[in-house]
Formats: C-alpha cells, sequence, structure tokens
C-alpha cells in the first residue's frame, strides 16, 4: 500500500508542476501575442448600402504564439450619447491555428434612419468594442473598451445632406449632395425615368 | 527512571522536531515571502488584480508556515495527516477566493488611456485549469487519508512489548 500512496503522491506533483507550467506558458504566450500586435486592425472603409452606413473594418490576425486560438469573436455596440443601442455587430472567425495568420472584415452597420430618428447633429456617439477569444481550448481572454467617444458629422443624415430645388414649374432643377460618396436622384412618373447624379463634394 | 533523564529523554525527542519544523517553516515562508521582497511591483499589481487584494500574500504566507511548522512538529503522529488534510483544504479555498472562481479582471483607469478612448476591461478566464488543480487538491486529500489508515495500522500491529520482559 506505501507504494501506491508514493506514486499517487507522485503523480499529484508531477500533475500540478505540469497544469501550472502550461497555465505559465499560455498566459505569457497570450500576453505575448497581444503586446506585439498578433491582432492588428487595418484601415477602415465606409459604404452607404440600403439606408445603412457601414463601416468595415479589416482585422490581420497573426497568431505567432505556441497555441491554436480557437475561437475569435469581435462585437461592437454603438451607441448615442445617452447610452441607448444604435447598433450592434458581431464577427467571428474559426480555428486559428499556431504559426498561422488570417484576415477577418468586421462590419459596423448603423442604420440612418435610426439616426435621424435620434436626431443627432454635430455629436460624438459611443463605441464599445468587444475581442473575445478562446485560447488553446482552455483560456477564455476578453479585452473590452467601452464607451469610445466617436465623433458623428450630421451631414451623413440624408435629412441636412441631400437637396432638391425645383423650377417654376414644379420639375427638378438641381440636386445637392454634401456627402464624400457619390449619390443618385432617380426620379420617375407615368412615362419616364429621370436620373440625377451628383459627385462626391 | 530519574525526572531529569526524563527531560533529557524529551528533549532529544522534541529538539529535533523543532529544528525541523523551523528549518521546512523558513523554507515555505521564503517560497512565498522571497518574491515579496525582491519584486515588490510585481507583487502590487498581482495584489491589485486579484479580488481579494485586502488578505494580501503576507497573510498567506503566514497561514502556510503555520500549518507547516504544526506538521513538522507533530511528525509521525496521526495530527500530521489531519493537519496536512486541513491545510489542503484552506489552500483550495484560499485559490478559489483570490482567483475569484478562476475569472481574473483588470480595469484600466480612463487617466492611463488617450482622451477619446473610454475604460480598458481584461478578463482571462482560467477555471477549466483552476478545476483541474482542485481535482489534485482533493486527490491529495485522499493521499493523506490512506497515509493516516497506513500509519494506523502499522500502529497496530506493532508488538507491545511489556517492560519486564527482556
Amino acid at each position: 500500500m506505501r507504494q501506491s500512496i508514493r506514486v499517487l503522491g507522485w503523480t499529484i506533483t508531477i500533475a500540478s508542476l505540469l497544469t501550472f507550467a502550461f497555465l505559465g506558458l499560455s498566459i505569457y504566450s497570450l500576453f505575448q501575442l497581444v503586446m506585439e500586435q498578433g491582432i492588428a486592425a487595418g484601415e477602415s472603409s465606409v459604404n452607404i448600402s440600403n439606408g445603412d452606413y457601414v463601416i468595415s473594418l479589416p482585422f490581420l490576425v497573426n497568431n505567432t504564439s505556441y497555441f491554436d486560438i480557437t475561437k475569435l469573436e469581435i462585437t461592437t455596440i454603438i451607441k448615442d450619447p445617452e447610452g441607448g443601442v444604435i447598433s450592434q455587430s458581431t464577427t467571428s472567425s474559426g480555428i486559428i491555428p499556431s504559426g498561422s495568420s488570417t484576415n477577418i472584415s468586421h462590419y459596423i452597420s448603423i442604420d440612418l434612419n435610426k439616426m435621424i430618428e435620434k436626431n443627432l447633429t454635430d455629436a460624438n456617439i459611443l463605441m464599445d468594442t468587444i475581442m473575445d477569444l478562446r485560447y488553446a481550448n482552455i483560456i477564455g481572454f476578453s479585452v473590452t473598451m467601452a464607451n469610445v467617444s466617436i465623433p458623428w458629422d450630421a451631414s451623413i443624415s440624408p435629412r441636412e445632406t441631400f437637396s432638391v430645388s425645383t423650377n417654376r414649374d414644379g420639375a427638378p432643377f438641381s440636386f445637392g449632395n454634401k456627402t464624400n460618396i457619390g449619390a443618385q436622384l432617380l426620379l420617375h412618373d407615368q412615362f419616364r425615368v429621370f436620373e440625377v447624379n451628383s459627385c462626391p463634394r | 527512571m530519574s525526572e531529569v533523564e526524563e527531560d533529557k529523554n524529551w528533549l532529544t525527542i522534541l529538539a529535533p522536531r523543532i529544528l525541523k519544523a523551523a528549518l521546512w517553516g523558513f523554507i515555505m515562508g521564503g517560497e512565498i515571502l522571497i518574491p515579496l521582497y525582491l519584486m515588490p511591483d510585481l507583487v502590487s499589481q498581482i495584489e491589485t488584480s486579484m479580488p481579494a487584494a485586502g488578505t494580501g500574500l503576507p497573510t498567506i504566507a503566514a497561514i502556510f508556515v503555520a500549518f507547516e511548522v504544526a506538521i513538522q512538529l507533530f511528525d509521525r503522529t496521526i495530527f500530521r495527516y489531519a493537519l496536512s488534510i486541513s491545510r489542503t483544504m484552506v489552500s483550495m479555498i484560499l485559490f478559489i477566493i483570490f482567483t475569484n472562481g478562476g475569472i481574473i479582471e483588470v480595469l484600466v483607469p480612463p487617466n492611463g488611456l488617450p482622451s477619446e478612448a473610454g475604460s480598458l476591461q481584461i478578463l482571462v478566464d482560467f477555471s477549466t485549469i483552476l478545476a483541474a488543480l482542485l481535482v489534485f487538491s482533493l486527490l491529495s486529500i485522499v493521499k493523506n487519508i490512506l497515509q493516516a489508515v497506513d500509519f494506523l495500522s502499522q500502529k497496530v500491529e506493532e508488538p507491545i512489548i511489556p517492560p519486564e520482559l527482556p
């Protein structure tokens, strides 16, 4: 029986040491990954599509650590200055093996109609960014950056952006566009379609 | 046996135990206290990130030193195993409390960030590993119980020689 107890004691000691070593190595490796910008955001681009203001944020994930990133999830929450949620977007990725890199595109979609309803002028909107990742299948890591202030340009609001002026007969005479992107105004009556294009300012 | 001789016998039994207890207490306490004095910045960072930071690492060191001294003093008795089991249970509870169930949260105040940034919160979840360590602690308790049973059976099997027999 003493031999069994001795073997049990050694097994517990070795298993505990290995567990502590794994924990220390994985946390060290994870922090090295974050500090060496293994997860970096690229240059964002903006697009207006179907009444939504869409910001595209590319991320490059270069997993130079010792273990696989089992799951990576990026969530952004856009809030008005009072804290009311305007939009929420989540992007998930699959397994990112150790030594590999991948590109992730995260899209932040803001409903322009909602922005008009909130009657926001040139104010700051707030953004919460949450990055969740599962490391080595065991360790969960989450970074939350809350209440980041983003200036909101009211010229994006269609009500103040596009102007249509008419002549005395009521037909459209000019179409103004205060945005930074091209816009198209389509007018149609029973028989004809008028297309008026406006270049970016 | 005269009283003087009896005192000398007690001294020969107790003195090595006290010395051994002091040495092991120093070793156990030193393992925790040496980082406290050599790396005070790291220790203060660990204390602020742990939720039960008010208790502090010196208190943990004191608890483990007290247990180790008691275990060494009661060596070769049944109390040694009871104290070992108690120490394992206390270390399990302390580990759960200090790591907040395996979830460590660090909040970076806004002062350390650019003006347009909000607060930064970092969360590390190692509850799975904590569960594994708790399982090993339970196995350690089982091991101590088996050692206590073995010790008691050994005591029962020892032949009792009456003093009058040669």
